[in-house]
């Protein structure tokens, strides 16, 4: 039972964030109204996700000075915890989008880009899939890694903010600050992001664990068979 | 088990006279400012969930760590 602080500290920042976010009062605009709220849950996924990505590519580069399984396991469940995050900050902002702007899916730009970038780690998990021998499979899977995490910068903080867009803080609009008139939403923002993003993390480590259970099985049942035959 | 069941069945059986009381409060807040509360409860129930997953996964693997260990 590995239960460290920061594990504890998850389950109270969310029960805050959520009876919090819920429940404590914030600014009201026209359109908005209480959706709002999703400050606290759309937007830390897409927090947590660019931070669990970038642990993903930190352990890409250390797999390829030092290639170690748990290297290579921490790069690929970050990548995989981080694609989860994606996802669900995408349909969670599809569902705000539609009671707020109109549509589930407009080709706003950052929209756009957020899916064009979900489809590049996508990609990852597919080159994973493909090669068998499990060095190589690391080793290609870590230098593609880079370079996909390479996209995120130029695909979801620069174009969103060069062309026309819906997005707060892009296309010309203000931050979301506008809508934090009083400051008081950044009181449970603040605890999301980092909650969530520990949430995420907490998954990475579990799966991690596991996978290496899993291997080591993997190792003894073939240790076996040699020892029979 | 089946006593643990049993027990708890008997015992909602006669207690929910003396709950009458405390069930009108719980139902007129759940009714009021606009049943936010509700929405409250639901996402504490899916947290409740997501963090018991987690939790019988740690003790799962916590389990199957020492044994490997063990093993060696």
């Amino acid at each position: 039972m590995q239960l460290s602080w920061w594990k504890i500290l998850t389950i109270i920042l969310l029960f805050y964030v959520v009876i919090g976010g819920m429940l404590m009062p914030i600014p009201h605009v026209d359109i908005n109204d209480e959706t709002s709220r999703n400050l606290y849950y759309h937007v830390p996924m897409w927090f947590g996700m660019t931070l669990i990505l970038t642990v993903s590519m930190v352990y890409a580069i250390r797999y390829l000075k030092k290639p170690t399984e748990l290297n290579d396991l921490y790069s690929v469940e970050a990548a995989n915890v981080g694609i989860l995050f994606g996802i669900l900050g995408i349909v969670t902002g599809m569902i705000w989008a539609q009671y707020t702007w109109g549509t589930y899916w407009h080709g706003d730009p950052k929209q756009n880009a957020s899916a064009i970038f979900l489809l590049i780690y996508l990609a990852y998990m597919v080159l994973r899939g493909a090669i068998q021998d499990n060095q190589q499979k690391a080793k290609i899977a870590a230098i593609y890694n880079i370079f996909a995490y390479a996209t995120m910068i130029p695909l979801l903080f620069i174009l969103p903010r060069l062309t026309a867009s819906l997005h707060p803080g892009n296309g010309g609009n203000p931050g979301f600050n506008i809508y934090d008139s009083d400051g008081k939403m950044k009181l449970v923002f603040y605890p999301a992001v980092i909650g969530w993003t520990l949430l995420g993390w907490w998954i990475v480590t579990l799966r991690v664990r596991m996978n290496l259970l899993i291997n080591k099985y993997k190792e003894q049942m073939l240790e076996k068979e040699v020892e029979v035959s | 088990m089946k006593k643990i069941i049993l027990f708890c069945l008997g015992f909602s059986f006669i207690a929910s006279h003396t709950f009458a009381q405390q069930k009108n409060n719980l139902e007129s807040l759940m009714r009021s400012n606009g049943k936010i509360y509700v929405v409250v409860a639901v996402l504490g129930v899916i947290l409740v969930g997501i963090f018991g997953y987690l939790w019988t996964m740690e003790r799962k693997l916590s389990k199957l760590e020492k044994e490997i260990q063990n093993q060696h």
